[in-house]
């Protein structure tokens, strides 16, 4: 269970590879149930299935780049070798939390951009989790500018509304 | 800080729903200042609903530790501490200040917490860290405070239940009952205790358990009741009494412990043997036919430091398939009800007498801001909250390091010699 994967080297494996092609055009081999994770690749390989050999299949996956790809790979291979055993849900939440636990803010943006494109929604829902953590309980300028937003209130509009709630901004957190 | 780059800045709107469906209330109501988008999608109905179910999945404690212990009779100005905690141990703020005599918490199953002090009604909302005192309540010619507080989801209201006697004879009880609806964002007025028609049949014990409609009480052992007549119920529609008897007769002895609980909506009865130790779970399945099932039964020897005499098993709620279990230890405990077994929480540092509540934030309004009691031990104590450690004992100076105390003491003091709390 603890063997690290690397993604693209692991070609012993008895199990049916599938090619997945990233936005920056490399080719990814990654064993067919765990591209069967990502809706698009599902898709694909339906519509594909008259196709004899799986091996010669290529999935094109135009929205996501190979260093996401390849951070991608192996957590879904993992999880899913964790959730086919009887585990503790608390097994798979520290799996999660170390996923997740050194993740840049800009990796963050990236892999959740690229689990909701690709139908992970179990991974979708701890980066958002993770991202809620990250943001919980600071001020709305950090708010903005960890998330990219553009403050499009007038400075009255926006004291207006501070002023609506004034013991919601008690108590903030060191940016 | 690091910023986040355009990526983060074109999130899907079904991300942001999903992030923002995370944040605690508090969070959201800072958040609406974010931008015109985030304001639009805090107050969006469909956003509001899915922060509600997410909010029933991630249940959170408000914990209240008193310096008096348990001595519910003691009047002497004692210091309060209120916590509030996810169960896994995160710090969302506390409170604390000195109040003149002992604090009752009532949980609603819902959001708001129902507290009594010196017989008088406060309703505390912790998604908001605000409280309000309620108008004055009938007195009642016996000591016990009897109540009930319950949420009524289909109505998005509470409604608080006050049964007090009526009779001047001390060997006599003549019980009416008044009740308090609470509705989202409305302010309450003095007259909004509302006296229903029929008496209470019986004295109660504990606090009332509402589940479909019914408010529920075991009746007081004072009127030895018969088994058919043991927990006695009140219809919040035609505003009448009924009986339903004791799930089990043959467990219906004396040394068991047993008291009423809202588990998945529906009324639970938890009684617990001396010997052999276990707890027995049971469902009123059929509310009309009066049929209960047992649907547990924990064993618990099997409870960490468990202690024959010592250990008092309080169920609280019935979260991701776990029974939330308080047991006079530091942490709650949690029964996988599929696997039947224990798995320890976090340790809280509760106290043998720390008082309980499971919460579900909400955005639920409690209309009229008091700006006295409670406001002031937030602006104390949202100083502390990321260094409180749940249960500690503070001392004046502990509290407020870089506050005048002396000030807050006084303004503390003036707030409750005329209200209290």
């Amino acid at each position: 269970m603890a063997s690290s994967s690397s993604s693209s080297s692991c070609s012993s494996s008895s199990e049916k590879k599938i090619t997945l092609k990233s936005s920056d055009g490399e080719a990814l081999n990654v064993e067919k149930n765990v591209a069967l994770e990502f809706e698009p690749a599902k898709g694909f390989l339906e519509d594909n299935s008259e196709e004899a050999d799986d091996e010669a299949i290529v999935v094109p996956l135009p929205n996501v780049s190979a260093a996401v790809l390849s951070e991608l790979i192996p957590y879904v291979k993992q999880r899913l070798e964790l959730s086919a055993k009887p585990v503790q849900k608390k097994l798979i939440k520290a799996f999660d939390d170390q996923f997740t636990r050194h993740l840049s803010d800009d990796k963050l943006g990236e892999l959740m951009l690229a689990a909701n494109y690709l139908g992970v929604n179990y991974l979708l829902d701890v980066l958002c989790d993770v991202t809620a953590d990250r943001i919980k309980n600071k001020s709305v300028e950090y708010v903005r500018e960890f998330l990219g937003i553009q403050n499009d209130f007038t400075p009255e509009e926006e004291a207006e509304l501070r002023a609506q709630c004034p013991w919601a901004f008690e108590g903030v957190d060191q940016d | 800080m690091r910023k986040l780059n355009a990526e983060m800045g074109c999130l899907p709107s079904e991300i942001k729903f999903n992030i923002l469906s995370r944040l605690p209330v508090r969070m959201l109501c800072r958040c609406k200042s974010v931008s015109k988008d985030w304001l639009q999608i805090i107050s969006d109905p469909y956003f509001l609903k899915l922060h509600q179910e997410q909010s029933k999945r991630n249940k959170q404690l408000l914990l209240l530790n008193q310096g008096l212990g348990d001595d519910e009779d003691d009047t002497r100005p004692q210091f309060v501490h209120f916590l509030a905690t996810s169960l896994e141990k995160e710090v969302h703020f506390g409170l604390g200040g000195f109040i003149c005599g002992y604090v009752y918490m009532i949980p609603s199953g819902h959001d708001l917490i129902c507290l009594i002090n010196r017989g008088h009604f406060h309703i505390f909302s912790p998604s908001f860290i605000k409280g309000i005192r309620l108008p004055q309540a009938k007195l009642s010619n016996c000591l016990e405070m009897d109540a009930g507080f319950g949420y009524i989801p289909s109505q998005n209201e509470y409604k608080l239940v006050h049964m007090f006697d009526v009779n001047p004879n001390p060997f006599a009880y003549s019980i009416k009952c008044e009740i308090l609806t609470l509705t989202d964002g409305a302010t309450i007025g003095a007259d909004a205790w509302k006296e229903i028609k029929q008496e209470c049949p019986f004295k109660v014990s504990g606090w009332g358990v509402l589940a479909n409609n019914k408010f529920y009480w075991i009746v007081s052992v004072v009127c030895t009741p018969c088994e058919e007549k043991s927990i006695v119920s009140l219809d919040l529609e035609t505003e009448t009494f009924d009986f339903i008897p004791h799930p089990h007769y043959v467990s219906y002895l004396e040394g068991n412990d047993m008291f009423l609980v809202e588990l998945k909506g529906q009324l639970c009865f938890i009684d617990t043997f001396a010997y052999p130790p276990v707890t027995d779970i049971w469902v009123l399945v059929d509310p009309v036919r009066k049929i209960w099932v047992k649907e547990h039964r924990i064993d618990l020897t099997m409870l960490q430091g468990f202690d024959d005499e010592q250990t008092q098993v309080l169920i609280h709620g019935y979260e991701n398939g776990e029974l939330v279990i308080s047991s006079q230890q530091k942490s709650l405990e949690f029964y996988d009800t599929r696997r039947k077994i224990f798995r320890k929480g976090e340790d809280l540092n509760l106290l043998w007498h720390t008082g309980i509540c499971l919460y579900t934030e909400s955005f639920f309004s409690l209309g009229i801001v008091d700006s006295g009691f409670l406001r002031q031990l937030t602006t104390t104590l949202l100083r502390l909250q990321r260094t409180s450690v749940v249960g500690d004992v503070y001392t004046a100076e502990q509290i407020a390091p870089d506050l005048d105390f002396e000030s807050i003491l006084f303004q503390t003091t003036a707030t409750f010699q005329g209200q209290c709390l």
